[in-house]
């Protein structure tokens, strides 16, 4: 890999583009900001924030990108796309071989360059800020290519073995679902995906909003698989509808477990029973997935002051819907302080642009509800940071005695999920950890059944988009090899 | 997609629809429910299983009509299509394999006692079967059930004793009613709880309640519980949140 990167930093256009314009020069140019709609404007509507780079802001940010010899962004790409040289083909306005380069590595460009959290994996490491500089905007640019294909003619069928009628299943259609299934059919094999949904897609289809993740982006992709020959059954749940044994007699050889962290947690605290009170995978799932408040059937409920609970992109997620579906105050109530928040930078501050106001160091204690059992105060408690926890970071401690009550009609619950054991717990004698995730081989994704592999938030219990597709991949190369044995 | 292949008006407001379903009616297990939703806008909605038929690759669902979803299902004819059916969600009942079951089913929800009726008597079990209100369902029941009985004759067969096993499906205030005097007896007493759900598969938590002091799922770990657990209030207070 490392060394096919550097051949193609060598060849003759390559050398001829870095030389054209001084690596000073490309230093100097300020950082292209992402176009978006405006605050006021866009939450009242679900469009889409981000609008993208045009043609010309494309290749122009693509020249800030010094074309290093020993590229760090590489390095912080957790599935370590070969990015200098998909910028460099941006820059020479060859969007075509740029989407190629992005195509060998990564199989869901258009969903990564937008919901990445690049600030800590490849934009860290560009070599602009050791300068003092603004990174290279990398996920734009991802975006752009992988738009820039999407608009432009047909999808093409990437280069395909011939069929080899070994069937090989998929269970949940997220993104590692989606990424094993497109290496598997490329590689000849017979895909089905089972999906316990009536819609495909998974947390990229239910979770995350339409405002930051627009359908028409996960469609193309899964008509892309079926393009490819992959089947898609969806309302099948593996453990449910159909069991492992199942698959074995419907002659599936290897089975890929992706079916997710879709269990909502709760803090068990007094009142969080009451209506009104919900968790963010709910309210999402009813907006997102159901198109409540935006024609369909599905009901939501609505408030005018809304806490959400929270500091994680989802918590995120769910403000800023909840000022889309009429919240006239939106509340982040966050136990830490801003800088111990998982919730990405842009997130932060595209939530903060559209009004959400950010309550942190505060942790409810006690929800309150009126004469009809629906919830109109809560209890929240003052925190401040203390000695570092196992996760390194500073851990809350309650300050005595500062508890406050403030009046809320909408609450959601965004403090984290866990994997959903449906299906782990129906195989019987598979390997899982006291988190209820699946244990696997890290190197090959395999469970402890030889031919059940795994991967995405069912083993890492919550991670991100781009890693979920790193590990789908990395199941479909070792099942191959496996099977083809 | 669906199809509806038989349609039968149980009641005034509840209807069978008999729908291919291959798949579920091969996993079903009495106890269990399914999740339907019916056009592109469609919300998705928990219905009860009331029969399965692996031969024909069936299922029969039963609709009470009380709101628009339920009213368009209960609406649709043989030859027409439900856009997605998922299941089977759910716990099975543990059926017992012998002594004496007591099934307390009223109104719809007679549609949930069926086949728990039916299992325990193929199991090897007496079973006293008490209907109540807008009785569905009744010539089939009485073709698995010992005794068929009404409200009235609660504290005789109570009285008499001999009761192993309680299984009631019921409006909250009457599960509550009923399993008061079961659990007097020192009867193990299992309730149906119904609750609000969006998928059905324990991903949005609306269908939580706390049960024995803990936030549980009914659609993942019920719908049948305790009934010694159940807060029963809460039960009709959460089903007031839509």
């Amino acid at each position: 890999m490392n060394e096919d990167r550097v051949k193609m930093r060598n060849e003759q256009w390559r050398e001829d583009l870095r030389k054209s314009i001084p690596a000073k020069e490309r230093a100097a140019i300020e950082r292209t900001p992402m176009p978006e709609l405006d605050p006021k404007e866009r939450i009242k509507c679900y469009d889409e924030v981000n609008q993208g780079f045009s043609k010309e802001q494309a290749m122009h940010e693509a020249t800030r990108c010094l074309d290093c010899p020993n590229p760090g962004c590489v390095k912080g790409c957790p599935v370590n796309i070969n990015i200098p040289t998909f910028i460099k083909n941006i820059e020479r306005g060859n969007f075509a071989e740029a989407v190629k380069t992005l195509k060998q590595t990564s199989s869901l460009s258009a969903v990564c360059g937008r919901v990445c959290p690049q600030e800590v994996q490849c934009e860290s490491q560009c070599i602009h800020l050791k300068m003092g500089h603004k990174a290279v905007s990398i996920g734009a640019l991802e975006r752009f290519a992988a738009d820039w294909q999407r608009d432009h003619g047909d999808q093409k069928l990437p280069e395909m073995e011939p069929a080899n009628g070994i069937k090989v299943a998929a269970i949940g259609s997220g993104p590692s679902g989606l990424s094993f299934a497109g290496d598997m059919a490329k590689l000849g094999y017979d895909v089905t995906v089972f999906e316990s949904l009536h819609e495909l897609g998974g947390v990229m289809r239910y979770g995350i909003p339409v405002f930051r993740l627009p359908n028409h982006v996960i469609d193309y992709e899964i008509e892309g698989l079926r393009k490819m020959g992959v089947k898609f059954e969806t309302n099948c749940i593996v453990g449910k509808t159909i069991t492992y044994d199942d698959l074995h007699e419907m002659g599936f050889k290897g089975i890929f477990v992706g079916n997710g962290a879709g269990y909502p947690r709760f803090m068990n605290i007094p009142g969080e029973q009451l209506n009104g009170i919900m968790s963010s995978n709910e309210y999402l799932i009813r907006i997102n997935l159901m198109g409540a408040g935006r024609g369909g059937d599905t009901p939501v409920l609505t408030g005018k002051t809304v806490a959400v609970i929270g500091g994680g992109n989802t918590a995120m997620d769910s403000t800023r819907t909840a000022l889309r579906n009429g919240a006239e105050k939106v509340l982040l109530i966050y136990r830490r302080s801003e800088d111990e928040m998982p919730a990405c930078k842009a997130e932060r501050k595209e939530a903060k642009d559209e009004g959400v106001e950010f309550m942190t160091l505060h942790n409810p204690v006690e929800y309150i509800g009126d004469e009809n059992g629906h919830v109109k105060a809560m209890r929240i408690q003052r925190m401040e940071l203390g000695e570092p926890d196992e996760s390194g970071r500073r851990s809350p401690v309650p300050v005595e005695g500062a508890i406050e009550e403030i009046p809320v009609d909408l609450v959601i619950v965004a403090v984290g999920v866990a994997p959903n054991q449906t299906v782990s717990k129906s195989i019987k004698n598979l390997e899982t950890t006291r988190w209820n995730t699946i244990v696997v081989d890290e190197a090959t994704q395999q469970s402890n059944i030889d031919d059940i592999y795994a991967g995405g938030d069912i083993v890492r219990g919550g991670a991100t988009v781009i890693l979920a597709m790193g590990d789908g991949r990395r199941a479909a190369r070792n099942m191959h090899e496996k099977l083809c044995k | 997609m669906n199809k509806i292949i038989a349609k039968e008006q149980l009641s005034a407001t509840v209807v069978k629809l008999v729908v291919e379903a291959p798949m579920i009616a091969k996993s079903y297990q009495a106890g269990q429910f399914a999740i339907v939703r019916y056009g592109e806008k469609g919300e998705r909605i928990p219905l009860t299983i009331c029969e399965s038929d692996v031969k024909n690759g069936t299922i029969s669902l039963v609709v009470a009509s009380a709101g628009k979803t339920t009213s368009t299902i209960s609406s649709l004819n043989a030859g027409e299509f439900l856009t997605d059916v998922t299941g089977p969600l759910g716990q099975a009942a543990n059926i017992p394999t012998s002594g004496t079951v007591l099934c307390y089913g009223s109104d719809s929800n007679i549609a949930y006692i069926y086949p728990i009726i039916k299992a325990s008597k193929a199991a090897g079990c007496k079973v006293i079967a008490i209907l109540d209100g807008d009785v569905i369902l009744e010539k089939e029941i009485k073709e698995c059930c010992d005794i068929v009985a009404n409200k009235a004759d609660l504290n005789n067969i109570l009285e008499n004793g001999g009761i192993d096993r309680c299984f009631v499906s019921a409006s909250a205030t009457i599960m509550k009613e009923i399993s008061e005097c079961t659990t007097a007896k020192g009867i193990p007493t299992e309730v149906a709880l119904y609750a609000i759900m969006v998928d059905g598969t324990g991903m949005c938590g609306a269908c939580r309640l706390t049960i024995g002091g803990k936030t549980r799922f009914v659609c993942v770990e019920g719908p049948l519980f305790d009934a010694t657990q159940v807060n029963f209030d809460e039960v009709t207070t959460r089903l007031k949140s839509y």
